[in-house]
C-alpha cells in the first residue's frame, strides 16, 4: 500500500509541475499542436510549376504546340514566354526570374533525317537533388508530350490518306459480287469484265493505303494477337487472288465470293483503324494503379501518422528526461534515497504521470489529424491506441534510459535533440524505410517512432490490424528500456 | 543514556578529491542537539551523508538507531528525516502540496496526511502562505518548508546540513527556536553548521577539522577544554610587579597567565567562582589593588578557533 501512495504521489507531482509551467507547457505540449498545424497548412504535395522560357527558332513550328504541351504537364512547368534569342533567355534565368530555359534545336528536322535525336535542352541554376530530379522528370514529360503531338499529327495526316482510298475496296468487292454472279449465270464475258475491275480497284487500293493502313496492323502485332497481316499487303493478295482465277474453272464462283466476303473484313478493317483518335494509336498504353488494401490518400494525409508518432515519442521522452535528470540536480534524489522510496516507485510514478499527460497529447494529435485534417481512420481505433500507449512507453522507457546517461539539464537536451533528429532522419516519416539499406534499416527502430509510424499508418490508411513484428518490437523495447533505466538509476542511486 | 547514532573508526575518502573524513569515532545519545561544527571542507556533510546511508564507508562501523545504515530497510528509513543542503523543493508546486508529497513518500494518506501537514505548517508558521507557490516565497520561508518536509512524517532521528545557511540572524533564530521545541518533544537532532555561535544551542557539539573530529563533548565542556579551564581576566590600579601577578596565579593554580592589557592579566583556572575571591585576596596580601575581576566566557568563535589552530598543530 505504501508503494501505491508513492507512486501516486509521483504520478500527481509530475502532473502538477506540467499544468503549473505554462512556459513548459506551451513548449511541449502545444508546440507539437503549432508544429503540426503549420506541416498540414505549408506542406506542398506538389511544388509550385517551373516558370519556363521557351527558345524557339524564328519560323518553328514549335511555338504553336505550346498550349497542348502545357496542358499536358499540368502544372508541372509554366511556359511564361518565348525567345529566340540563347543569351536573352539565359539573362532571364540569371535574374531568377524563370527557373527554365527550354532550348529547342535550330534544325530539327535536318537532325532526324540524318537518323539522329533531335535534342531540347534544357537550363537550369537548381543544387537541390529533389528539384533536379523533378526538373528531369518534368522535361522528360515535355519531350514526351512534344513527341507524342508530332506523332498524333502524323498519324493523323495517315487516317485522312487512307480515308480518300477507302472508295477502292467497296468497288473491289462490288466487282467480286458480279463477277461471281457472271459465273454463276456462266456469263464468262461479263466475269472477266468485273474481275478486271476488280483487279484495277484492288490495285488503287493497294497504292494508296501503303504504310498508313499498317499502322493498326503493326499496332496488333505488337501489342496483341500477332495474326493480322498488314492491310496493303492483304490487299495486294487479294489482288494477286483475283488475277489468278480462272473463269473456266466450275469453282471460280465460289471463290470470288469467298473473296467479296475478305474485302468486307477488309473494309471492317480499314474503317476500324480510321475511327481510332490518332492520341490513341501513337499512345496505345497508360499507367493504371490500383491500391488493393485502404485508400488512395493525399500526402498530407500519408504523413500524419508519422508526424502523431513522432510528437508523441519527442514530447513524453523529452518530459521524462529532464524531470529526472533535474530531481537529480535539485538534490531530491537525495531525499528519495534517505527516505523509504525505491527506483521501481520512483519510475512507475514518473511512468504513470507522464503516460497520462501523453495520452492526453496523444489523444489531442489524433483528433486534430482526424477530424481537422480529415486523415481516415480505416482500422479498428483499439488498435490504434494500443500502438500510440506502446509508442508512449517506449518512448518514456528511452527518455529514462537517456536520464540515467545524463549529468546534467544541458546533456539530457542534447540527448533528446539527438534522438529527434535520428527519429526525423530514420523513424519512415520522411524517407520510407525501404529506402535504407540492411542494417541501418535495423538500427531505425532504435527510435520508438519507427514502429509506431509503420503500425499506425497498417490501422489508420491500410485498415489492417499492425503487423505483429511492430507490436513485438515496441513491446520489447518498452521492457528493455525499463529494465535498463532501472539498472542504471539504481546504480546512480537515484532513490 | 541510549544512543541515537554510534560511529567507530569510520573512514571515508573520495578518490577523485582525496578528501574525506578519517577514523571518526562518535556516540551521540538520544533526545539530544548534536552540533556539527566546522568549516568548509572539514567533512560535515560526508559524515551526514555516511550518518544517513546515501554514502558507504570505506572502514569502521556505524550504527544508526541500531542498523547499518547502508542497509536500512523502508521502516527504519520513516523513522529518519532529512534536510539536505539545498532544499529539494519544487517552485511549481504549493507549500502544501511539497509538504504533502513529502507526506506521501512515506506512505502517509487521507486523513492522516492532511492532519500531519497541518501540524508541521502550525509548527513553521506557515499556515497562510500553504497556498503559495514555493516560486513565490522567500528564502527563509522555503528553509522553513523545507524543515518542515524533513519533519512530516514524524521522525525520531532529523539529519539537518546547514538548516540556516545564508539566512539573516532573526531567520536563524527563528529556526532555531523551532529545532529547540524539537528537542523538548525527545527528538534526536543532528545539525551541521558553519556558524560557530549556533554551537550554543546544542547539547553536544562535534568539531571538525580536515575530515577528524577534533572535539566532542558539551558546549561548556568544549570551552574550557579549548583553553585549558576557565579565563579570569583581573584589571589592576597600577601594574604590579610580575612576581606580584605570579604570586596570585599560585594562589589560584592558575596554569596559564598572560598579559592582555597594559595593567590587564587574564589568568586560566580550573575554576572561575572559587579563583575569584583567592585572586582578590592574594592581591590584598601583595599590596595590589584591584579594579576589577571578572570571569570571561570566551564567545564560541574564539573557542572554535582555538579548538581548530590546536588540533591542526596537533596534526
Amino acid at each position: 500500500m505504501r508503494s501505491l501512495t508513492t507512486i501516486f504521489a509521483f504520478a500527481g507531482k509530475e502532473i502538477r509541475q506540467v499544468l503549473r509551467q505554462p512556459r513548459l507547457m506551451v513548449a511541449l505540449i502545444v508546440g507539437p499542436f503549432i508544429i503540426l498545424g503549420l506541416f498540414a497548412a505549408g506542406f506542398q504535395a506538389n511544388p509550385p510549376p517551373l516558370r519556363s522560357v521557351l527558345v524557339l527558332p524564328e519560323d518553328s513550328g514549335l511555338e504553336e504546340r505550346i498550349p497542348q504541351i502545357s496542358e499536358a504537364l499540368d502544372g508541372d512547368m509554366e511556359v511564361i514566354g518565348v525567345e529566340h534569342d540563347v543569351d536573352l533567355a539565359r539573362e532571364r534565368l540569371d535574374s531568377r526570374e524563370v527557373d527554365l530555359v527550354v532550348i529547342a534545336p535550330e534544325d530539327a528536322v535536318e537532325i532526324v533525317r540524318s537518323n539522329e535525336h533531335a535534342p531540347i535542352v534544357v537550363l537550369h541554376d537548381r543544387l537541390d537533388p529533389f528539384d533536379r530530379a523533378f526538373i528531369t522528370v518534368a522535361a522528360q514529360s515535355a519531350v514526351d508530350e512534344l513527341n507524342r503531338v508530332v506523332l498524333s499529327e502524323v498519324t493523323e495526316v495517315a487516317q485522312s490518306e487512307a480515308g480518300e482510298y477507302e472508295e477502292a475496296l467497296p468497288a473491289a468487292r462490288s466487282s467480286m459480287g458480279r463477277m461471281a454472279e457472271a459465273l454463276r449465270r456462266g456469263d464468262e464475258t461479263e466475269a472477266r469484265a468485273a474481275q478486271s475491275d476488280a483487279i484495277d480497284s484492288l490495285q488503287s487500293a493497294e497504292e494508296g493505303l501503303g504504310s498508313s493502313s499498317d499502322l493498326l496492323a503493326s499496332l496488333e502485332r505488337s501489342v496483341g494477337s500477332g495474326s493480322q497481316e498488314p492491310v496493303g499487303g492483304r490487299v495486294g493478295e487479294t489482288r494477286s487472288e483475283v488475277e489468278s482465277l480462272d473463269t473456266a474453272d466450275p469453282a471460280a464462283a465460289d471463290r470470288a465470293e469467298e473473296i467479296e466476303a475478305d474485302l468486307a473484313e477488309l473494309e471492317q478493317t480499314l474503317s476500324e483503324f480510321r475511327s481510332i483518335s490518332p492520341e490513341v494509336l501513337v499512345q496505345p498504353f497508360v499507367a493504371e494503379t490500383e491500391l488493393v488494401r485502404g485508400q488512395t490518400v493525399p500526402l498530407t494525409t500519408y504523413y500524419s501518422p508519422g508526424v502523431v508518432a513522432v510528437l508523441l515519442q519527442h514530447v513524453v521522452l523529452t518530459f521524462a528526461a529532464l524531470s529526472v535528470v533535474g530531481e537529480r540536480q535539485t538534490g531530491s534524489t537525495e531525499l528519495f534515497r534517505v527516505g523509504p522510496v525505491r527506483v521501481g516507485e520512483f519510475l512507475a510514478g514518473k511512468f504513470l504521470g507522464y503516460a497520462f499527460l501523453g495520452s492526453v497529447i496523444a489523444a489531442g494529435l489524433m483528433a486534430v489529424v482526424i477530424f481537422v485534417f480529415g486523415t481516415p481512420m480505416f482500422g479498428s481505433p483499439w488498435w490504434a491506441i494500443a500502438v500510440l500507449a506502446l509508442t508512449m512507453s517506449a518512448s518514456l522507457g528511452l527518455g529514462f534510459v537517456i536520464a540515467a546517461a545524463a549529468n546534467s539539464d544541458a546533456q539530457a537536451v542534447q540527448f533528446s535533440m539527438m534522438a529527434l533528429l535520428f527519429t526525423i532522419f530514420f523513424s519512415g516519416m520522411v524517407v520510407s524505410l525501404s529506402r535504407l539499406a540492411d542494417g541501418v534499416r535495423q538500427v531505425a527502430y532504435l527510435a520508438p517512432a519507427t514502429a509506431g509510424t509503420a503500425a499506425l499508418q497498417d490501422v489508420m490508411l491500410l485498415g489492417a490490424p499492425p503487423a505483429p513484428i511492430h507490436i513485438g518490437i515496441l513491446v520489447i523495447y518498452t521492457l528493455v528500456a525499463f529494465v535498463l533505466a532501472y539498472v542504471w538509476l539504481n546504480r546512480r542511486r537515484v532513490a | 543514556m541510549p544512543e541515537a547514532i554510534r560511529a567507530a573508526d569510520v573512514t571515508k575518502v573520495y578518490t577523485s578529491s582525496g578528501e574525506g573524513v578519517w577514523n571518526v569515532d562518535l556516540s551521540l545519545p538520544e533526545g539530544r542537539v548534536v552540533g556539527l561544527i566546522g568549516p568548509s571542507g572539514s567533512g560535515k556533510t560526508t559524515l551526514v551523508r555516511l550518518l544517513t546511508g546515501l554514502l558507504e564507508p570505506d572502514s569502521g562501523r556505524i550504527e544508526v538507531l541500531g542498523k547499518d545504515p547502508a542497509r536500512f530497510e523502508g521502516a527504519t528509513r520513516s523513522r529518519i528525516g532529512y534536510l539536505p543542503q539545498r532544499s529539494a523543493l519544487y517552485p511549481a508546486l504549493s507549500v502544501r502540496e511539497n509538504l504533502e508529497f513529502a507526506a506521501a513518500l512515506h506512505g502517509m494518506r487521507g486523513r492522516k496526511r492532511r492532519e500531519a501537514c497541518d501540524r508541521v505548517l502550525a509548527f513553521v508558521e506557515l499556515e497562510k502562505a500553504q497556498g503559495q507557490k514555493v516560486s513565490e516565497i522567500s528564502g527563509g520561508m522555503r528553509r522553513r518548508v523545507g524543515l518542515a518536509t524533513a519533519l512530516v512524517h514524524s521522525p525520531e532521528l532529523m539529519f539537518l546540513d546547514e538548516p540556516t545557511a545564508g539566512l539573516d540572524p532573526i531567520l536563524r533564530r527563528t529556526i532555531w527556536e523551532h529545532l529547540l521545541e524539537l528537542r523538548t518533544r525527545d527528538r534526536t537532532l543532528v545539525v551541521t553548521t558553519q556558524i560557530v555561535g549556533e554551537a550554543a544551542y546544542c547539547d553536544y557539539i562535534a568539531v571538525l577539522s580536515e575530515g577528524r573530529v577534533a572535539e566532542w563533548g558539551e558546549p561548556e565542556e568544549l570551552r574550557r577544554r579549548a583553553f585549558g579551564g576557565e579565563l579570569v581576566d583581573v584589571l589592576f590600579a597600577q601594574r604590579p610587579a610580575w612576581s606580584t601577578i605570579e604570586e596570585i596565579a599560585d594562589s589560584i593554580g592558575a596554569t596559564e597567565t598572560r598579559n592582555t592589557g597594559p595593567r590587564k592579566v587574564r589568568f586560566t583556572v580550573p575554576d572561575a567562582g572559587s579563583a575569584i575571591p583567592l585572586a582578590t585576596a592574594a592581591a590584598e596580601k601583595a599590596g595590589a589593588e584591584l579594579e576589577e575581576v571578572e570571569r570571561i566566557v570566551p564567545e564560541f568563535d574564539d573557542v572554535f578557533v582555538r579548538i581548530v589552530d590546536n588540533h591542526r598543530a596537533l596534526v
